[in-house]
């Protein structure tokens, strides 16, 4: 059982790169890297909150759970 | 009241002063824990002299020998505590590294604390020959209750037990913070 983190796919739809998304929620890139290769142990609502409100979308569509 | 800078990098003069005396005390050790094991084969080497000094001042010949065991008992609890030192030191590097809370130093802790727990033991059978010493010639008056046994030795092995297992804790909190974004 796993969370995913599908904030790829959502950043291909809004045709925004990592770079350009970590400026505009104020997080390093190096920080938003590690939540879109899945490497984060836990995501703070700060951080949930800037990305739902510069993607225009729910937490729900960021994250997915999969059972292995 | 400013509090120490201890970040990365920082400097804190109560540490620095703590490394200091740390050098001065690991160096003192390695000296002591030199003399004690050289004294006796030295001694030894000049058996007939000491032994002559021994029946002057009234002692018995066989207080000879016990030197050497007091010289090996007392190379043990220099090199525990040298071994202690050591690990309190590096425990002090982390903190000026602005990383105190690792696993690392959870280990180093409980390591400390068992050899506390060592140096205690040590120190009982090396307490009573320096009592027995001291008492040569026997003086009748002399009454030493001595045994070695600190409650403040016991009581330090136990907060460095406590501690251990706090930054055991300290260290999973930190690895959980440096995995959030």
């Amino acid at each position: 059982m796993a969370i995913v983190v599908k904030l790829d796919d959502r950043l291909h739809e809004k045709r925004m790169t990592l770079t350009g998304l970590a400026e505009r929620v104020d997080i390093t890139l190096a920080n938003l890297s590690i939540l879109k290769t899945g490497k984060a142990k836990a995501i703070r609502f700060s951080t949930l909150e800037a990305i739902c409100r510069e993607l225009d979308c729910q937490p729900g569509d960021l994250l997915g759970f999969t059972k292995d | 009241m400013p509090q120490p800078d201890t970040r990365r990098g920082g400097h804190d003069p109560l540490l620095t002063t703590v490394l200091w005396l740390l050098t001065g005390l690991l160096v003192l050790c390695l000296f002591l824990g030199v003399f004690c094991l050289l004294a006796y084969p030295i001694m030894l080497l000049n058996q007939d002299y000491f032994l002559s000094e021994f029946a002057k001042s009234g002692i018995d010949a066989s207080a000879f020998k016990w030197i050497g065991v007091l010289g090996v008992v007392g190379a043990a609890e220099l090199a525990l505590t040298y071994v202690f030192l050591r690990n309190l030191r590096k425990i002090i590097d982390s903190v000026t590294d602005g990383q105190p809370f690792d696993v690392l130093n959870a280990d180093r802790l409980r390591r400390m604390a068992w050899l506390s727990v060592a140096m205690q033991i040590v120190a009982v059978p090396m307490t009573r020959l320096i009592v027995w010493f001291d008492a040569l010639p026997q003086k009748p008056n002399v009454h030493h209750n001595s045994d070695g046994i600190s409650i403040g030795a016991i009581l330090l092995t136990l907060v460095i037990f406590v501690l251990a297992r706090v930054f055991r804790t300290g260290s999973e909190l930190q690895a959980d913070l440096e995995g959030t974004v």
